[in-house]
């Protein structure tokens, strides 16, 4: 009898586990996340969805750099876009009660909180996961780490930066939610304060993360533009990353670029001089030769000028979708040159447009056009999403020595941008003031980050009106609908 | 204790000093007491009841039961078995002497003992026992012979088998009380007393208990007075008196909780499947926010929605709409825990158990049925305006009061155009223009054929079915194949159908395009072919397109599925008691979806033009669907003495999975050039969805009862789902329930005016899972199409909750059953609460969450009400049958708690009516808010005073208590229930010889509704761009002083957001189904070898009474049936 009931008891758990197997149904199209997660080639993977998401149309490959964002900045020939069906048109006048605008932005708060969900769960499981799951070890178990939360950071600042008040029009009311927990669904809006303390919080700590991985001085030469950007090794190449993972820093949060957001995030919250230091950090780097790592390029061969990019984002996409805005007589993306290389046609940035037209000339940037040629560094440019460039850190630099009355040393930064671009050595007008030097920054500004989306965000922080009709309320976004749920 | 040997004639052996010792001390004991103990044993009475037991086990009963003792020889006695005793205060000596009946002992008293000795051959000789041969013949109902049927003697192992011709001979020991015993493997046993028949005849009947007094559950076939939960039986001659076509409308006629959602969009369209429900609502599902305008129906994640399970396995609602109910055995609705529990995860809305048709054994037998149907549409609702009325309203709203002479001269033109084509007569009812009266027919056929080892049976239909809207229709045709083989202990089923459904809405597009278009537009040119633009009189925002034009071009959308479905079972009888069931049914569909638009439809997105080319799209849909279902039963049947025990163990696991592709087309050179070789372009890449589900269930299910007074029932279901978290995989399901069958106890037994009371209550557990498959886990989609420069990636597909548990129902049912005076009056009650826990809704949560929305557990409502069935045999005779019959469901729907998402949703909604344009008609509607302590049903809006007779504005009255002008979402409150207080279903059946008619009626009471035709089409009435009701004209408020419900008629502020104004109380009662038959019985037809013939006259929706007067069916209208037929068997 009870051999028997042993028998029984063996039977009914032997059935019970195998339906419980025959109830796990894996699905085919998708992954699950247990599964997922189950090697560290699965974090790899998650990784590489956020900045693949992040690449799209909706927010950095097109909206949030040459789309909407440039389009909120001025950039474009009004004349040129009104003539087309491009609802760019009502961008323009900061019409966001059309309903295409409201999409535009609908999606980029949308795809922006889903990444950063995504970055969420990716941290919540590798905070807890064994090292030794990774190719790395630690090394890349923190790597990923740091570039997720680094990644979340960095996308709560441009959020911040579209949907709420530069701190200079602040109304200490709250905007933006912080998302830090996935799910993360009661989560309430934040001040401006609030959040920009978070995304400085996760900035400092993301780079302490990957430090352990970039700044060793065995990966010196891994940040030299042939090896962060072109992946090409000109000096020996033992350096090499031999997998495909560690290889295009330059497109991933490494740790210079997360200190050029940290800049970046210091300077809009009004701290210059934690802002200063990010950025002199950065110029200061040396090479194993004992060169400068980061500097402005000096060959001039690429558009995008990517010698001087921190941190840039890739979609193989890109032209194609510029290209949309590019055919037909009036291109609807046609910049506006009054007052871009006024007498200072010189410029190198100048070269990157192309003039098209005898009697009523259209100027298009170079970056994003097309092109047939396949050689690898054409490729490399035109499917690059320059996000943070070395200028904006010298801008960055000059700005707090402004302030902080060393004026000379203050133009000596901007005149290093403009040395670069080979701009005469002089600037235009007179600076007299930190309006003045402001108002200089601005047109340097203005001629670097063509096609990038940063100009905004500048005359935002600055609170200069880009556009006479312009009103200061049109600087803040209003929340999409799909978040007014009111919890 | 074992006796053995005979000590006096030292034959046998001793086995046990012990015993000998015993049977001293015993001796002793007797010789002392032999008086008395003589008057004692031998007199002594006992009952016993014994089933097929051994003859020394039932020596050790009796020892127990008196002071008797045996003493006999092993080898004599223990082989000996098989032996049965039911006895009652008998004698001992009577009880041994029937038990040794047919052995070869005798048996002698001595004193207490009895000695059992073998009888000498002398003594058999001497005996009288005379060997007598029984001969029969075993015949079925028709008179068949009936071969191998198993004939045997009660109470002994002798029998033998019928031969080919159903004769058998049987030789025996005469003797008293001989009960022959007739038995066959799906027919009922039979006993026979034998009284020196001459020649016995039997016949045997088939095993299908009377269906009116089985509760089918799926799983077992339950005696009906001995359940204890809550059930409806239909069967089919009931079904068929109230619907040939329509299974699922019938059905609302027998059970008053069981109900269709009133649609009042779709109306009649064959097209539209029903959505029901059984004992109220309990789930959200879509909410009104979310809604697709298209679809005809939720049925897809409707969370309310029964279960249906055909002949042992689940079918969709569209199957069973589709069926043909000549193929329905019965039908049982089963509501409570304690039927439903045993199917565990999925029985929380009810089940609906329906068996269909099995061949009889027999002749060849065809039974032909012919139903034609004559629909016509139903405009009673529509009160629309003529030409000169419209004119007059327009004039009178003061459209032609223009400003300035260049506008006043334009508006003369204008009025004077709409006078021109009034006095050229000029005056199109348009509700006609789409619309048809049309003949259905529908032909369905049954061979049978078989003998009792094997039958055959064969069906076939087709069921054209055209809609009221011209061109659309929904053509049903079918056929299947049926074997049922049975051999010793065996019984194998096997069926085959194969059904194909083709299916076209109608080109016309939506008839609300028709119950708004102006009756004095011009819509033909001069060679009578319909315009493609209507004129316009005025400047609008978009072009007037007619919709006849779009039925003269090529547009079709359609949908067809075929299935193939097979069904097996193996019924393994290993005795009387105890069977093994195995089933296996797999279906297998494929459906196709099509969508055309003419290049030169109005409907393109992107119409022809100079600067347009090409238009024009197909869309399709193609959809395999595989799902196999897997039962296997043990059941165990058994009564001993007073105890019956019916017990069902088993396992059941199902398997859905089905696959859609999507594609679209677009740019074709003409409406006839629709195949996709001539497209220009496929748009955008085709895409799969893919969705698999799995479940396995244990089950268990007990009734038990207890001298059929004394009632129990008990099951418990383990089930696993395959759409849980790996946490929540399996949960259980049990319920229980108990009765008494009052009727039955002694003192009431012969009562000539109580012939049934019975009282039972059940409480339990079931669940449902609803909602789609893997949102419970966290899963990633593969980004394939974008690789990233350092690798491909993988992204979040959905907010996966892996605490999502199962959503569960506990009802409590009480209720009682009388019948009184041989139940010619019959009464049933109800009383149940069922309170939904945990409810899964889909919930809509803010975008910074990454995602839209997530399902989550949440909530708790509560639906409680009260079930009544009464009916009367008024007269019975022979020629002459009257029944009346009602019944009345009253439920009451109260959500208990919800969660904060779903607070958060009514925030939402009132966003809605805050952010959208009052122009927009969508503002107009009432939106379902749901809040603690009111019903899913209940309506919203604001409460009204009514409209100023000063002003004609309308004047709302705050929560407070303000009297205020302006209409603001927050302060809607409930207004009214769309669930009526009662509702149900009353009729008579009266039979006068051949002749009867049936009728049913169906009412409803008690509940409000928003009657949404006086805002939109006389309140906000588009004047002048709308055709509007004639309401418009005599009652809008016109002038100060004017005391009406309807704003002011110039009043042009946009749509009346929801107001009290328009909540009104919903009374219906509707006529749902007479009918009237005559049956053939005539020597004619004998002659003619048709065994029935029956003739009948119906009609469906004859008439329907409503206090709210509003229009019905706006995008497809509702119609009328009269319906004859003819039913034969030959």
């Amino acid at each position: 009898m009870k051999n028997k009931l042993i028998l029984l008891v063996i039977f009914l758990s032997v059935i019970f586990t195998s339906c419980n197997d025959w109830l796990d149904i894996t699905p085919e199209d998708i992954v699950e996340e247990t599964v997922l997660f189950e090697t560290g080639n699965g974090y790899r993977n998650a990784l590489n969805g956020v900045y693949s998401n992040i690449s799209s149309s909706d927010m950095y490959a097109q909206e949030m750099t040459w789309g909407f964002q440039d389009v909120i900045a001025q950039y474009y020939d009004y004349r040129k876009m009104s003539r087309n069906s491009s609802y760019y048109k009502y961008v323009r006048k900061y019409n966001y009660d059309n309903n295409d605008v409201k999409s535009i932005l609908n999606g980029i708060w949308v795809r922006g909180y889903k990444s950063i969900a995504n970055c969420n769960n990716l941290i919540s499981n590798i905070e807890d996961e064994d090292a030794s799951k990774f190719a790395m070890g630690k090394e890349e178990k923190d790597m990923i780490h740091g570039e997720a939360l680094a990644l979340r950071a960095f996308l709560h600042l441009d959020i911040l930066r579209l949907f709420a008040p530069a701190p200079i029009n602040d109304d200490g009311k709250p905007y933006i939610p912080y998302s830090e927990t996935y799910p993360s669904i009661l989560q309430g809006a934040e001040t401006v304060t609030s959040c920009s303390e978070k995304i400085i919080r996760d900035l400092e700590k993301a780079r302490l993360l990957v430090a352990g991985f970039d700044t060793i001085p065995e990966r010196k030469a891994w940040f030299r533009t042939r090896l962060r950007i072109e992946a090409v090794d000109g000096q020996g190449s033992s350096d090499m990353p031999d997998d495909l993972f560690y290889a295009y820093r330059g497109f991933r949060m490494n740790y210079y670029a997360i200190t050029a957001v940290l800049a970046r995030a210091y300077a809009y919250a009004g701290d210059f001089e934690k802002a200063y230091k990010a950025a002199e950090e950065i110029t200061l780097v040396e090479d194993e030769f004992g060169g400068k790592t980061f500097k402005f390029s000096s060959d001039y061969k690429t558009a995008k000028l990517y010698d001087g990019v921190l941190f840039a984002l890739n979609n193989k996409k890109l032209t194609e979708y510029f290209d949309v805005y590019d055919t037909g007589n009036y291109k609807s993306l046609a910049l506006n040159m009054n007052g871009l290389f006024d007498g200072e046609e010189g410029d190198v940035r100048n070269s990157f447009i192309r003039v098209e037209g005898s009697y009523r000339k259209t100027y298009v940037s170079k970056k994003y056009l097309k092109t047939d040629d396949t050689g690898f560094t054409t490729v490399i440019n035109s499917e690059m999403i320059p996000i943070i460039r070395l200028s904006e850190l010298y801008y960055i630099m000059g700005e707090y020595l402004y302030s902080i009355g060393q004026t000379t040393e203050a133009i000596e930064m901007l005149k290093a941008v403009r040395i670069a671009r080979k701009v005469p050595n002089d600037l235009p007008e007179e600076v007299n003031s930190m309006d003045d030097f402001k108002r200089e920054i601005l047109r340097d500004a203005k001629r670097d980050f063509i096609g990038e989306g940063q100009l905004f965000y500048m005359y935002k922080r600055f609170n200069v009106k880009p556009y006479s009709k312009m009103e200061t309320k049109d600087f803040v976004m209003p929340i999409p609908d799909s978040e007014h749920i009111n919890l | 204790m074992k006796k053995i040997g005979n000590c006096y004639l030292l034959w046998g052996r001793w086995s046990n000093h012990l015993l000998k010792m015993k049977l001293l001390f015993l001796f002793c004991i007797v010789s002392v007491f032999q008086l008395s103990a003589e008057v004692f044993s031998q007199n002594a009475r006992i009952s016993l009841s014994m089933n097929n037991a051994k003859l020394s086990e039932i020596f050790d009963k009796i020892e127990d039961l008196s002071d008797v003792t045996f003493l006999y020889r092993d080898a004599e006695v223990l082989p000996i078995g098989g032996i049965s005793v039911d006895v009652s205060n008998r004698l001992v000596s009577e009880v041994v002497m029937m038990c040794l009946e047919d052995t070869k002992l005798s048996y002698k008293f001595v004193d207490n003992t009895v000695v059992l000795t073998t009888k000498s051959a002398k003594e058999l000789a001497a005996d009288p026992v005379k060997k007598i041969t029984i001969k029969g013949k075993v015949t079925d109902k028709k008179g068949e012979p009936l071969p191998g049927v198993s004939v045997g003697i009660k109470g002994s192992n002798l029998g033998v088998s019928t031969d080919v011709d159903g004769n058998f001979s049987l030789t025996v020991v005469e003797k008293k009380n001989l009960v022959l015993l007739f038995s066959f493997i799906g027919m009922k046993s039979q006993e026979l007393k034998y009284n020196k028949q001459q020649k016995i005849v039997v016949v045997m009947k088939d095993n299908d208990q009377k269906l009116d007094d089985v509760v089918v559950t799926g799983y077992s076939n339950i005696n009906k007075s001995s359940f204890t939960g809550s059930a409806v039986t239909v069967t089919k001659d009931d079904l068929l008196k109230v619907s040939k076509t329509n299974i699922v409308a019938a059905l609302q006629s027998f059970d008053p909780s069981f109900r269709i959602q009133e649609n009042n969009e779709w109306g009649s369209d064959p097209n539209a499947l029903p959505e029901m429900y059984i004992r109220g609502r309990s789930g959200i599902g879509v909410k009104d926010l979310d809604r697709s305008v298209l679809s005809k129906s939720s049925l897809k994640d409707n969370p309310n929605l029964p279960i249906f399970i055909m002949d042992g396995f689940q079918v969709s609602v569209q199957k069973l709409y589709d069926f043909d109910p000549n193929r329905i055995e019965s039908i049982t609705i089963l509501k409570d825990a304690a039927s439903t529990a045993i199917y565990g995860s999925r029985a929380a809305n009810g089940v609906v158990v329906i068996t269909t048709v099995t061949p009889k054994a027999g002749k060849l037998n065809v039974t032909y049925n012919f139903t034609g149907r004559v629909t016509v549409p139903d405009l009673s609702d529509y009160n629309l305006m003529n030409s000169r009325e419209l004119i007059a309203t327009e004039v009178a709203a003061g459209f032609y009061e223009g400003e300035g002479f260049h506008e006043k001269q334009q508006l003369i033109k204008e009025l004077n155009g709409k006078y021109n084509n009034l006095a050229r007569g000029i005056d199109t009812y348009w509700l006609s223009k789409p619309l048809r009266s049309v003949f259905n027919s529908k032909h369905s056929i049954f061979i049978e054929t078989g003998s009792d080892n094997i039958r055959f049976g064969v069906n076939a239909n087709y069921n054209k079915e055209d809609g009221v809207m011209k061109d659309s229709y929904r053509d049903r045709i079918g056929g299947g194949f049926y074997v049922d083989y049975r051999v010793n202990k065996f019984q194998i089923r096997n069926s085959i159908s194969y059904n194909v459904i083709n299916a076209q809405d109608s080109p016309y597009g939506s008839f609300n395009e028709y119950s708004s278009a102006l009756p004095y537009d011009r819509y033909t040119d001069d060679e009578g072919m319909p315009l493609r633009l209507l004129h316009e009189w005025h400047s609008l925002s978009s072009d007037r397109t007619n919709p006849l034009y779009e039925s003269t071009l090529k547009n079709f959308s359609r949908n067809s599925y075929e299935e193939l479905i097979n069904n097996t079972s193996i019924n393994y009888y290993v005795n009387n008691h105890l069977s093994i069931k195995g089933q296996f049914s797999i279906t297998k569909q494929s459906s196709i979806n099509e969508y055309f638009l003419d290049p030169l439809s109005n409907r393109n997105v992107d119409k022809l033009s100079v600067r347009n080319l090409s238009s024009g799209t197909y869309r399709e849909t193609k959809g395999d669907r595989l799902d196999w279902n897997a039962n296997f039963l043990v059941a165990y049947n058994r009564s001993i003495s007073d105890h019956n025990i019916n017990l069902t163990v088993g396992l059941n696991a199902v398997s859905n999975s089905s696959e859609d592709i999507s594609s679209e087309y677009r740019g074709f050179p003409s409406g006839t050039l629709s195949s996709i070789n001539f497209a220009e372009e496929i748009y955008e890449k085709p895409t799969k969805s893919e969705n698999r589900n799995r479940l396995i269930g244990f089950l268990t299910n007990l009734n038990y009862t207890y001298n059929n007074i004394y009632l129990l029932d008990a099951s418990c279901r383990l089930d696993g789902s395959s759409e849980f978290g790996s946490d929540n995989k399996f949960a259980p399901f049990w319920s229980t329930g108990v009765g008494i069958n009052i009727h039955k106890y002694k003192f009431l037994e012969d009562n000539y005016i109580i012939s049934l009371l019975k009282v039972r209550a059940s409480y339990g557990s079931s669940g449902k899972v609803n909602f789609p498959a893997y949102v419970a886990r966290t899963t990633y989609d593969i980004l394939s199409k974008d690789w990233y420069r350092t690798g491909f990636g993988t992204s979040l597909k959905a907010l996966g909750n892996m605490d999502l548990t199962w959503e569960k129902t506990n009802t409590l049912d009480y209720g009682f059953e009388l019948g009184l005076f041989d139940n010619k009056l019959y009464m049933k009650a109800a009383y149940y609460n069922k309170r939904t826990v945990d409810l899964i809704t889909q919930v809509t949560v803010p975008t910074s969450s990454g995602f839209s929305q997530f399902y989550d557990n949440m909530g708790e409502v509560e639906n409680k009400g009260l079930e009544l069935t009464v009916r009367g045999s008024v007269i019975k005779t022979e020629d002459i049958d009257l029944t009346l019959y009602a019944n009345i469901a009253s439920n009451k729907n109260k959500i208990l708690a919800i969660s904060k998402s779903l607070k958060a949703y009514n925030d939402k909604v009132d966003d809605y009516y805050e952010s959208r344009y009052s122009g927009n008609i969508e503002v107009s509607k009432p939106l379902s808010k749901y809040q603690e302590g009111a019903s899913l049903t209940a309506i919203y809006g604001m409460k009204s005073l009514g409209i100023d007779p000063a002003t004609g504005q309308e004047i709302f009255e705050k929560r407070n208590g303000e009297i205020t002008r302006t209409w603001d979402p927050k302060e809607q409150i409930v207004l009214g229930d769309r669930e009526p207080t009662a509702q149900g279903a009353f009729g008579f059946n009266y039979r006068y010889k051949q002749f009867s008619l049936y009728t049913s009626f169906m009412y409803q009471f008690g509940g409000q509704t928003y009657n949404s035709t006086l805002v939109t089409k006389v309140e906000n009435a588009r004047i002048y761009n709308e055709n509007v009701d004639k309401r418009v004209f005599d009652d809008r408020w016109k002038q100060p002083g004017d005391i009406t419900i309807y704003k002011s008629i110039a009043d042009d502020s946009g749509y009346t957001k929801p107001s009290s104004r328009f909540v009104q109380d919903y009374n219906v009662v509707s006529l749902s189904s007479i009918t009237a038959g005559y049956d053939f019985k005539a020597n004619w037809m004998k002659t003619a070898h048709i065994s029935m013939l029956r003739f009948e006259l119906g009609s469906n929706n004859l008439f329907r009474i409503s206090s709210v007067k509003q229009e019905r069916g706006t995008s497809y209208p509702f119609a009328r049936t009269v319906n004859i037929s003819l039913k034969a068997s030959f």
